[in-house]
C-alpha cells in the first residue's frame, strides 16, 4: 500500500493537495493500491471530499483511525431531536443556531452545519450564570465525535474525542495564556486498560505512531510519501516500525530564490537533506531542482517527476480563445507572486491592445486582494481584472483564455503552468527557480521572462495577443510536447522505478 | 419504601446518625424495605458502611447511584495496574509517591494509599503535559474503583470534576465556575441519563432530582424521612412527583425551654415549621414534645412520636448485676465536653457534695470540643476537686462505666433525646437529670429510677445527689427500676410507635394515587 502524507484535503486546496489528487489518480488509473493520509481532525470532510469528486475510501484520516470509524460511512444529518435534549426545554429554532432554554434560563445553543437546514454540527452547554462549559461536536456523517471542554477562564482545556459507541478514544489537553495563543500540550491515546494508555507531546509523535499501526498491519511492503513537509518529515524520521520513506519537495528547498547552493535551507526540509539515508529518497517536479539538490547533497536520491500528466479528454484551448484578449492567472494570491507587476505588465498591453481582460483564479489574504484591486484601479485596468475566486477545477476554464501568465518569484513547480500547456494555452512567465524552464519552451510553446523586466512581460503579452496564429501554433506545440511527456503511462513508470514498485 | 434522608455518613456519628442506623436495624428486623440516602460524594464511604455494619444494599449514595457503583467487587488496584513501564521513561519512589519522568520531565506520579490493604495501593495519579501543568487527578475509592476526574485550567483551577462508572465513562459532571462576582458557583451536568443530557444549577437542584428517581419504585408516594432539613429539605419538598414527606426533628423545635407557644424557632426548622401544610407529617421523639408542637401548630400535619434509640429486652436483662457490685460512690457524667452539657454543674455540685460525702467521686466520660477541657480543669482547681474529680476521656466501652458506677448525671440546658439515658437505665444506673425540653421527663421515672432537677439549681443537684449516696437502699431500689424502665424502650415497642406512622402513609397513599386514575 502506498499512502501520501497530507496535513489536509479542504474545500480550498493549495498546490500541495492538488499534486497529491492527480498522483492518487493517476496511481488508481494503474491499479496501484493507495490513499491519502489526513492528519488533521475534520468533522466534515464527508461533503468536502463529496465536492472534491474524491472518494472516501481513497482517504484515511488520522481522527477517523482512532475513532474506529469505518472509511466508507456515509453523510448522514442528524437533528434537534436526536441530541438528548430534556423534553422539558424550550427549542427556539434558527437557521443558524437555535437557543434552549428550561424557564428563563439559556441552557445550550445548537449550531448547524453551513449550508444544511437543520443538520446538528454542535452544542454548547451553559451553566446557571452564561459560563460556556463545554462543546458537543457533531460529524456530519451523524454522529457525535467530540466534546470540548473550557476553563474558568474561558480557555479551551481539553477536547475528548469518541468512537461510534460513545467510548472515549483520544483525549488532547491544550496549554497557552490567551485565545489566541492555545497550543497543543498532552495528547492521550486511550488503550483498552488504564495503563495501556499511550502519552504524546505533540499531533506529530501521534501522526508517528498513526505511521507505524499502518505499517505493522500492512502484510505486505508499506511506501509513505510525504506530500507537506511540515507534517511528514519528522514523523516519517520517527517511526519504528519497517517501511520506505519518500519526500516530496513541493517548494524551493532553500529560502533566498537565486542562491541554491549556500541558500539557508527551509526548516522541514533539511533533516531529510541533511540525513539522507534515513529515507529511501525525494521528489521534485523539475529536472533543475533534481539538479540543485544533488549538486549540493551527492549523497541525496532524488527523481524529477511531473505533478500534472496528460489526458486526452480534457478541452483544448479552441481557436475563438486564442484570438481572445482574454488572459489568465491561477494561483494563491499572496505578495510573493508579485502580482503587481503583473498588473503593471496587463496596463503596459493595454496601451497597445485594446480590449485585454485578466482573470484571477485562487483564494489569498483578504488585505492583499483589496490592495490589489486598488491598484488596479490606480491603472485605470480596474474594469479590465477580475479576482474569479477559488475552484477546485479549471479544466473548463482554461480552453477559454488566450494565455497564461506568471509573475512568481520562486515556487517548486506551478501546477497552472504545466496544466495550461496540457490544455494548449501559451504561457508567458517570470523565470524563477523552478517551473517554468522545465515546461516552457522559450518562444516555442510561451515566454520566458526575466525576473523584474515588467515592459518585457508587457511584450511578450502584446506579441501573443496581436498574433492568434502564432499563438496558435505555440499551444499547439506545447499540447503535443506535453501529451509526449506527460503520457500517464510515461510518468506513472518513473513512479514505478523510483518508489520500487513491480512492474 | 422508606427512604431516611442523610447528607453523609462518616466515622465521627452525630446522634443523627446513629439514630438513622438503629431504625434501619430495626426496619429490616421488621422486614420493612428502608435505606439511608446520603448525597456527598466520599471515597472512602464504603470502609465507613463496613465499620458501621450497614449493607451496601440498605445505602444509596447519590454519587454511587448515578455511576452504577451502588454495589460493587473490591479489589486492590496497585502502581502495576495503571502504569506500566515504557521505552524512555524513568520511575522511582519517593516515600508514597512514585514518580514517571521523561528525561528531566515529570509526566505522572502515583499516590500511595496509606494504611492500605497493600502496600503500592493507589490512591490517586497525577497527570502533567509538556509544560509540567497539571492537567488532571485521577482518584479510587477504597474498593478499587476508579471513580473521579479532576481537570485543571490554565489558571491551575479545578474547572470540573467527572464522576465516572466501572467502565471510566463519565456519568455526572461536577462544573467549578465563576458568577458575576467572581466567586466560585458550583452546578452540575448529568451525562445520558436514560438518553437525556441534563443540567442542574447546584447540588439542591441535583438532589430534588435524585430523590425523583428513587421515588420510581413500588408504584411512588414512597415515604421519605427528612432527618437533616439544611440539606435535604430543599431537594424533598421541590420533587416533581408526588411523595409522602416526614420532617423528623432531632432536637427541640424553639430556642429555651420558656414559652413553647411563643419563643423563637430553632434555626434548622423553622423554615420547615412555618410551612408545615408541604409536610405529610412530622415525628418528634418525646410524647411532650408531641403535646407542645400540637399546641403551638395544630395537628393539620400530623404528629407521630416515635423514640429514636432504644434496646433489646434480652440485652437489658443480660445487664443485671447485683447493687453490691457497684464501686461505693461512684457517680458518672457521661457527655461530650460541651457548653450544653454543662459538666460545670456536676463540678460545682460536687464542691458540696465532697463536705458531706468525703469519698465521693466523680468521672467525667467523653472527649472534648474546642477549649471546655482547659476551662473545667481550671475549675477543678479551683475548687479543690484535684482528688474527686477525674477527667477520663472517650471510650468505646461505656458499658463498663454505666455497670461501674452508682449514680450518673446528666445536668444539660438541652438535649435532642439523650440516647446516654436509655442505655444508663439499661444497665441499672440511677440518672439524676435536669427537667429540659426534650427527653429526661419522658425517659426516667421520676422519683423511681431517677431524679428531674432544675437547669441553673446547683444547690438543689448537690442535694439530690447527696440524698440518694446517703441511702444506698434508695439507690439499690432505683437502680432495680432503672432496668425495669428502660424495657419501656424496647425494639418492638418501638416498632409499635412506627407502625402507626406506617398505616397512615399507607393510608395516604391509597387516597392519593386513587386520585391519579380517574377513569
Amino acid at each position: 500500500m502506498i499512502y501520501f502524507l497530507d496535513e489536509y484535503l479542504l474545500a480550498k486546496n493549495s498546490s500541495v493537495e492538488h499534486a497529491a489528487l492527480k498522483r492518487l489518480a493517476l496511481f488508481k488509473q494503474f491499479k496501484q493500491p493507495v490513499k491519502i493520509l489526513t492528519r488533521d481532525y475534520d468533522r466534515l470532510s464527508v461533503q468536502t471530499l463529496r465536492e472534491l469528486g474524491v472518494a472516501q475510501t481513497d482517504v484515511r484520516n488520522m481522527f477517523d483511525y482512532f475513532q474506529h470509524v469505518p472509511a466508507d460511512r456515509p453523510e448522514k444529518a442528524v437533528h434537534n431531536d436526536e441530541i438528548n435534549l430534556p423534553t422539558m426545554d424550550e427549542v427556539s429554532v434558527d437557521a443558524n443556531q437555535s437557543q434552549v432554554t428550561n424557564g428563563d434560563r439559556l441552557r445550550r445553543q445548537v449550531g448547524y452545519i453551513p449550508g444544511t437546514v437543520g443538520h446538528v454540527y454542535y452544542q454548547n452547554f451553559l451553566d446557571d450564570q452564561g459560563n460556556l462549559v463545554e462543546c458537543d461536536l457533531w460529524d456530519a456523517r451523524g454522529f457525535k465525535s467530540a466534546t470540548q471542554y473550557f476553563g474558568q477562564d474561558g480557555l479551551l482545556a481539553f477536547e475528548r474525542y469518541y468512537d461510534l459507541r460513545g467510548v472515549p478514544v483520544l483525549d488532547i489537553y491544550y496549554a497557552g495564556d490567551h485565545a489566541g495563543q492555545i497550543q497543543i500540550s498532552r495528547i492521550v491515546l486511550k488503550g483498552q486498560t488504564l495503563k495501556e494508555d499511550h502519552e504524546f507531546d505533540t499531533l506529530g509523535e501521534l501522526f508517528s505512531y498513526f505511521l507505524d499501526q499502518l505499517a505493522t498491519e500492512d502484510s505486505e511492503t508499506t511506501i509513505f510519501i510525504s506530500d507537506r513537509p511540515g507534517i511528514g518529515v519528522q514523523p516519517l524520521l520517527a517511526m519504528h516500525a519497517a517501511a520506505k520513506k519518500f519526500v516530496y519537495i513541493p517548494i524551493n528547498h532553500v529560502l533566498t530564490p537565486g542562491k541554491p547552493r549556500q541558500g539557508e535551507l527551509d526548516g522541514f526540509i533539511q533533516p531529510v537533506l541533511q540525513h539522507p539515508q534515513k529515507v529511501d529518497g525525494l521528489i521534485v517536479q523539475t529536472p533543475q531542482q533534481q539538479h540543485d539538490l544533488h549538486d549540493r547533497f551527492p549523497k541525496v536520491r532524488v527523481a524529477a517527476i511531473p505533478a500534472v500528466t496528460f489526458d486526452p479528454a480534457l478541452t483544448a484551448r479552441s481557436a475563438a480563445a486564442a484570438a481572445s484578449k482574454k488572459i489568465l492567472f491561477v494561483g494563491r494570491l499572496s505578495p510573493d507572486k508579485q502580482l503587481d507587476q503583473l498588473l503593471r505588465a496587463v496596463a503596459l498591453a493595454s496601451r497597445q491592445v485594446s480590449g485585454v481582460t485578466l482573470d484571477l483564479f485562487g483564494y489569498g489574504d483578504e488585505q492583499y486582494q483589496t490592495a490589489m484591486r486598488q491598484l488596479a484601479d490606480r491603472l485605470e485596468i480596474g474594469s479590465q481584472v477580475t479576482f474569479k475566486g477559488y475552484q477546485s477545477s479549471l479544466a473548463d476554464q482554461y480552453p477559454r483564455y488566450a494565455l497564461l501568465v506568471n509573475t512568481n518569484l520562486t515556487d517548486g513547480g506551478p501546477l497552472a503552468l504545466v496544466e495550461a500547456q496540457t490544455h494548449g494555452l501559451p504561457v508567458v512567465s517570470y523565470r524563477f527557480s523552478y517551473g517554468p524552464s522545465a515546461c516552457v519552451i522559450d518562444q516555442e510553446t510561451g515566454y520566458l521572462i526575466k525576473q523584474g523586466r515588467v515592459n518585457d512581460l508587457a511584450e511578450a503579452i502584446v506579441r501573443l495577443l496581436k498574433r492568434p496564429e502564432q499563438s496558435q501554433q505555440f499551444g499547439d506545440h506545447a499540447r503535443a510536447l506535453a501529451q509526449k511527456q506527460l503520457a500517464p503511462e510515461k510518468v506513472y513508470a518513473r513512479w514505478q522505478a523510483f518508489l520500487g514498485l513491480e512492474s | 419504601m422508606y427512604y431516611f434522608l442523610n447528607d453523609q455518613m462518616a466515622y465521627a456519628k452525630s446522634g443523627i446518625e446513629g439514630a438513622e442506623i438503629q431504625r434501619l436495624q430495626l426496619f429490616k428486623a421488621n422486614q420493612t424495605p428502608a435505606k439511608i440516602v446520603t448525597r456527598q460524594f466520599a471515597l472512602d464511604l464504603h470502609d465507613v458502611l463496613k465499620d458501621a455494619g450497614i449493607d451496601d444494599t440498605d445505602f444509596i449514595n447519590l454519587f454511587d447511584y448515578f455511576c452504577d457503583l451502588l454495589s460493587t467487587p473490591w479489589q486492590q488496584v496497585t502502581v502495576a495496574d495503571v502504569c506500566q513501564p515504557t521505552a524512555g521513561v524513568t520511575r522511582r519512589r519517593e516515600g508514597r509517591q512514585v514518580i514517571f519522568s521523561r528525561g528531566s520531565r515529570v509526566i505522572r506520579i502515583v499516590y500511595l494509599r496509606e494504611k492500605a490493604g497493600h502496600e503500592q495501593e493507589v490512591s490517586n495519579v497525577q497527570y502533567f503535559d509538556v509544560t509540567g501543568r497539571t492537567i488532571k487527578m485521577s482518584w479510587w475509592d477504597t474498593r478499587g474503583n476508579h471513580c473521579l476526574d479532576q481537570y485543571f485550567d490554565q489558571g491551575g483551577k479545578i474547572f470540573q470534576e467527572h464522576y465516572l462508572d466501572r467502565h471510566g465513562r463519565t456519568r455526572l459532571e461536577k462544573l467549578h465556575y465563576l458568577n458575576h462576582s467572581q466567586q466560585e458557583k458550583f452546578s452540575w451536568k448529568l451525562v445520558d441519563f436514560h438518553g437525556v443530557d441534563y443540567l442542574f444549577d447546584g447540588l439542591h437542584d441535583l438532589t430534588r432530582f435524585f430523590y425523583d428517581q428513587l421515588n420510581q419504585v413500588d408504584g411512588g408516594y414512597n415515604v421519605f424521612v427528612c432527618d437533616r432539613t439544611t440539606e435535604t429539605g430543599w431537594g424533598l419538598l421541590h420533587m416533581t412527583t408526588p411523595a409522602l414527606k416526614v420532617l423528623h426533628l432531632h432536637n427541640n423545635h424553639v430556642v429555651g425551654n420558656e414559652d413553647v407557644l411563643h419563643a423563637k424557632l430553632n434555626n434548622f426548622y423553622a423554615s420547615a415549621l412555618t410551612h408545615l401544610n408541604r409536610w405529610d407529617a412530622v415525628i418528634v421523639p418525646t410524647p411532650q414534645q408531641a403535646q407542645d408542637m400540637a399546641a403551638r401548630f395544630g395537628t393539620a400535619t400530623p404528629i407521630f412520636t416515635i423514640r429514636v434509640a432504644f434496646v433489646k429486652a434480652a440485652d437489658v436483662a443480660a445487664n443485671r448485676l447485683p447493687f453490691s457490685q457497684r464501686e461505693q460512690h461512684l457517680v458518672v457524667h457521661v457527655a461530650r465536653l460541651a457548653p450544653e452539657k454543662q459538666q460545670a454543674s456536676s463540678i460545682r455540685a460536687f464542691a458540696q457534695v465532697v463536705k458531706a460525702i468525703p469519698d465521693a467521686k466523680l468521672e467525667l466520660w467523653g472527649y472534648a470540643n474546642g477549649d471546655m477541657a482547659p476551662k473545667l480543669h481550671a475549675l477543678v482547681e479551683k475548687l479543690h476537686l484535684a482528688d474527686h474529680v477525674f477527667f477520663k476521656g472517650y471510650t468505646r466501652d461505656i458499658a463498663a462505666v454505666y455497670n461501674r458506677a452508682q449514680l450518673g448525671l446528666l445536668p444539660s440546658s438541652a438535649e435532642g433525646f439523650p440516647l446516654t439515658l436509655i442505655e444508663a437505665q439499661a444497665h441499672g444506673l440511677p440518672m439524676i437529670a435536669n427537667d429540659i425540653h426534650y427527653g429526661p421527663a419522658d425517659i426516667l421515672a421520676n422519683g423511681k429510677s431517677g431524679l428531674l432537677t432544675q437547669n441553673g439549681d446547683i444547690d438543689g443537684l448537690a442535694n439530690a445527689i447527696i440524698g440518694l449516696l446517703n441511702d444506698s437502699t434508695k439507690l439499690a431500689q432505683f437502680s432495680a427500676a432503672a432496668y425495669d424502665n428502660a424495657l419501656r424502650f424496647t425494639d418492638t415497642s418501638t416498632f409499635v410507635q412506627w407502625q402507626k406512622l406506617m398505616a397512615f402513609a399507607a393510608k395516604k397513599k391509597t387516597r392519593l394515587a386513587a386520585f391519579e386514575h380517574v377513569d
